[in-house]
């Protein structure tokens, strides 16, 4: 694993929060199918239903999860309910061939990992499960074996020497678990070292992935038999992510930022040990995804620019696919999502701001697509608000995505909130259907998403401009988004604007409002980091040394730079706040302890300043339930509400006097 | 005897108010015709004298041994002017417990209930002394259990009063999400002077101990449930802590989670929340002793904390 993944991973962590729930299905959704009274919260914020949706070999039919329940079926016959998952998560669906389906499953109660193998026929115009078989194994399928209905290669994953290993195990989907599991009856030999053998549409068992010292390293076996010898290691600093292997095993294709700032599309030369040709770079993004023709050749990319994925293709194959996709959904985001043998079908997921998705099902012959299901179909009939895309040039010129959503009923003067993402290094916002932004706009606020410097997506001098910037670059970049908006967009209210973050974006928040009270009229921070110097403090980080010098990277070292950490903290710098402030904290949070909000009440309190402090039971950095999300929300609009719509709030309570007084 | 003046002053209060209200029954029973009510107002009196002489000999025992307690103290601390300082501990005690609602609840409460047998001029009245029959006395037991764990932390905070030269004072917080029977800390390089406590069910355990300053380390948990007993070992983990002599430990916040087969737990610097605590619990330690950060000695909101709140406190005094 690289050094750049690292950071990635605990800047996830840190940015997880409020929009983790649209991470994981939150189980007490009350959204309604048909929408006809105002939108409740619980609509907004209650995870798609729709997941995993697949489409068979031949193109005939889609599998998807809707909530529990397996759903298969076509246009033509409709979609049947066909198995219903209780408290085992799905993990993944694929077909192995058009009336063979496979589920990846977890328990949620033992964390057992399994597959669930479903043979499916269409009677009576339904399509019926008729039989299925279960094994437990701990892995990913490899190899669906597209010329073997009943057979796929499995990857169980086993630790080995404090890094992870796979066995490839050529399994009968319909047979006994265990016989089959035999180490004799291994596919591969010698690899303790490899985790993921590279496909290709020759001879596999060639190349290998492993990881050493958090270094990719690549394996091979010349002529696909013998010993497998290590015959290069990424640097430590770079991007390496290999893809596939030519049908001769001779080409890696590759994401790497090896000899380029951007992540790009690479061919790593196997013999050479050397990338040979960067084979596409965006001048501004990195690389998202390779595209691969069916005879394995690669033919585009996608990338997510403004915020939103999009294509480029460098073979025209490519293009006779998506260009007609694009042509009909020309305002939405569209990503496709699995495609028929003769490419002659697709399933896409289609969204934008205000499309919270929808599957469909398109035949490019006869350039006609059907919708299979809506993610959200209870929003189906609420006017979202409509998100735009601007670039703002930082104080020392850099491009700065900024988004920004305006209330759907929006009047001559918009109370603003900027929102800057968790994280900070290596996560960013998009332009894609986010509860938190919809929410927020329909309660009147304009929105402004800033992918500030240290954002993923726009190559590794972006993302390291944003390290060691607590409280510096970063929160400057979104003074001047906020500047830049409140200049390009009159009717937003310059007095005003407040600001709202989880995690880092709490922090943000915090140090924003302290340092610019003439811009921000309040804040509000959940999960919020509000010591620097107590990130440090962390379990993990303490008995971790490879985690707290990702942590310096990022930060800075408390043994060295102690004083500077002081000064970008919130907590130290408690007298200083003079601006309303909303506190709030989740108390099981294991990534940033409540003890961050704590502090900063207690020395807030010791001052005289009274924040709002709310203490969420059983939450961690992010939210599992509906429920708890709004435990945030309730009283975090009632606070913006009363600092940023004082006019309203007057006339509100003047209205409910009114009503008491007979 | 100054430290437990109030409590005394409040139990005769309850004493005389009990008495006054039997008196007014029995004028009003006197005038009782033959539906049973003087019958019954006689056994309710009963009762309700046996629960007051009961209370009275459980807090007689309660001052005993709190005078026990206080003199054993005395003689093996042999400080005779610290005496008021000590009464000021146990009067504090006294006084943030919830023993005088205990009493109210437990005893005048259940007698005022006891004597309220009905109305004399119901003609379907009948007499529901028997509810109370035997009741009386669980509720003395509950009173009496108060007042032990009441002389237990008297008993407790005592012990903090006097350290040896090798002894310093730890805080001990504990979050159980679930039952643990018993949680081991072993002092690093040393046979004894562990630290073991338990049972705890769901709950935030917080105590201030006097231990031998040293290195510790949280090692076990021990469960018992249905299936037989089951013991985490916390050892490999590393949760250490540290105790100098003569200060005022802070230790951090062990955290034990479990569900199902497995537990999660660790060591959290909650320093804010501690602070809380102490300054609610034992702000006289908190004057007393120097704070020491035992968990993480680098980490310095602590002495911020404290420094700051001295500083404005300064301030407003001056003001």
């Amino acid at each position: 694993m690289s050094e750049r993944l690292l950071i990635l991973l605990l800047a996830i962590c840190l940015s997880a929060a409020a929009a983790a729930t649209e991470a994981e299905p939150l189980a007490d959704g009350n959204a309604v199918a048909e929408q006809t009274a105002e939108p409740t919260f619980a609509d907004f914020f209650a995870s798609g239903i729709i997941r995993h949706a697949t489409l068979s070999p031949s193109g005939h039919y889609v599998a998807y999860l809707s909530d529990r329940r397996l759903m298969v079926g076509n246009a033509e016959l409709g979609y049947f309910s066909v198995w219903t998952f209780g408290s085992i998560r799905v993990r993944d669906l694929s077909w192995s061939s058009d009336n063979v389906l496979i589920a990846s499953l977890r328990s949620s109660r033992s964390g057992e990992s399994s597959i669930f193998a479903m043979e499916i026929d269409v009677v009576d115009g339904e399509p019926v499960i008729q039989r299925h078989n279960q094994h437990i194994a701990d892995g990913f399928i490899w190899d669906l074996l597209s010329d073997e209905d009943e057979w796929v290669i499995f990857a169980r994953v086993r630790e080995h020497d404090e890094t992870v290993a796979t066995d490839l195990f050529r399994i009968d989907l319909f047979g006994d678990t265990f016989p089959q599991f035999r180490s004799s009856r291994r596919l591969n030999r010698g690899t303790d070292h490899i985790f993921y053998f590279l496909p290709n549409p020759g001879e596999n068992f060639v190349l290998g992935i492993g990881f050493q010292d958090r270094r990719p390293q690549l394996w091979s076996r010349p002529k696909g038999r013998g010993r497998w010898d290590n015959i290069w290691s990424a640097p430590v600093e770079a991007t390496f992510e290999p893809m596939r292997a030519s049908a001769d095993n001779k080409i890696v294709w590759a994401l790497s930022d090896i000899d380029t700032d951007r992540v790009a599309a690479v061919a790593f030369d196997v013999d050479s040990a050397q990338i040979s040709e960067v084979l596409f770079e965006h001048p501004r993004n990195d690389v998202h995804s390779i595209l691969f023709s069916d005879d394995g050749e690669p033919i585009g990319v996608s990338y997510f620019s403004e915020g939103v994925l999009r294509y480029e293709f460098f073979a025209e194959e490519g293009l006779d696919y998506v260009s007609p996709l694009e042509a009909r959904f020309p305002d939405e985001g569209v990503v496709v999502t699995g495609s028929s043998d003769d490419d002659q079908r697709l399933l896409a997921y289609v969204s934008s701001p205000q499309n919270p998705g929808e599957i469909h099902l398109c035949d490019l012959a006869s350039d006609d697509c059907s919708m299979v299901a809506e993610t959200r179909p209870w929003l189906a009939n609420v006017r979202l608000a409509e998100t735009t895309a601007m670039q703002v040039e930082s104080t020392d010129d850099l491009i700065i995505d900024t988004f920004l959503t305006m209330p759907a009923d929006a009047g001559p003067s918009v109370p603003l909130i900027a929102m800057p993402h968790g994280g900070p290094i290596g996560v960013s916002d998009n332009q894609y259907y986010s509860g938190d932004v919809q929410w927020l706009a329909h309660n009147g606020y304009a929105v402004l998403q800033v992918n500030y410097r240290g954002s993923s997506g726009y190559g590794r001098a972006f993302l390291t401009a944003g390290l060691r910037e607590w409280g510096r670059g970063i929160e400057e970049d979104v003074e001047a988004a906020v500047e830049h908006a409140l200049r390009e967009y009159p009717m937003l209210d310059r007095n005003r604007v407040g600001i709202y973050g989880s995690s880092y974006g709490g922090y943000s928040a915090l140090m924003s409002v302290l340092e610019r009270p003439d811009l921000f009229q309040c804040a509000a921070a959940f999960a919020g980091v509000t010591d620097l110097t107590l990130l440090f403090n962390r379990p993990e980080v303490r008995h971790n040394e490879q985690l707290r010098r990702v942590l310096v990277d990022m930060v800075g070292d408390p043994d060295i730079d102690y004083e500077e950490l002081v000064e970008y903290s919130p907590v130290y710098r408690y007298e200083e706040f003079s601006r309303p402030l909303f506190i709030a904290h989740g108390n099981s949070d294991s990534i940033v302890d409540v003890e961050h909000s704590w502090r900063l009440r207690i020395m807030l309190n010791l001052a005289g300043k009274r924040p709002e402090f709310v203490v969420i039971d059983n939450v961690g950095h992010g939210f599992d339930y509906v429920q708890e999300a709004a435990e945030l929300y309730d009283p975090l609009i009632e606070f913006l509400d009363r600092h940023l719509k004082p006019d309203e709030q007057a006339v509100e309570e003047s209205a409910k006097a009114g009503e008491e007084t007979p | 005897m100054g430290q437990l003046a109030g409590q005394q002053s409040s139990i005769k209060t309850a004493l005389a108010g009990a008495c006054l209200c039997l008196s007014i029954l029995w004028a009003s029973a006197s005038a009782a015709d033959d539906n049973g009510y003087a019958e019954c107002l006689a056994d309710a009196r009963q009762i309700a004298d046996r629960i007051l002489e009961d209370a009275a000999r459980v807090e007689e025992r309660h001052r005993n041994e709190l005078d026990d307690i206080l003199n054993r103290f005395h003689r093996r601390n042999g400080d005779e002017t610290a005496r008021d300082a000590i009464d000021a501990i146990v009067q504090r005690l006294t006084d943030r417990s919830s023993i005088d609602l205990a009493r109210q609840q437990l005893i005048d409460d259940w007698v005022a209930s006891v004597l309220d047998v009905g109305d004399p001029d119901d003609e379907n009245f009948r007499c529901r002394e028997s509810r109370y029959l035997g009741a009386g006395s669980g509720s003395v037991e509950r009173y009496r259990t108060e007042l032990e764990a009441l002389r237990a932390e008297i008993s407790d905070r005592l012990d903090l009063e006097k350290l040896a030269d090798d002894e310093g004072l730890v805080i001990i917080a504990f979050y159980s999400f679930g039952t643990a029977s018993s949680i081991s800390i072993n002092r690093l390089g040393a046979m004894t002077g562990g630290i073991d406590f338990g049972p705890v069910n769901n709950e935030e355990y917080f105590r201030v101990l006097r231990v031998k300053a040293g290195e510790y380390r949280w090692e076990r948990i021990r469960q018992e449930l249905w299936t037989g007993d089951y013991f985490y070992d916390l050892g490999r983990r590393n949760l250490t802590f540290t105790v100098e002599a003569g200060k005022l430990n802070y230790t951090g916040v062990f955290i034990f989670r479990p569900s199902g087969n497995f537990a999660r737990s660790s060591l959290n610097d909650r320093t804010s929340i501690v602070l809380l605590i102490l300054k609610q619990r034992f702000p006289d330690l908190l004057e007393r002793f120097e704070l020491a950060n035992g968990l993480i000695p680098d980490d310095r909101f602590m002495d911020f904390y404290l420094a700051e709140e001295r500083r404005l406190r300064a301030e407003s005094e001056s003001e």
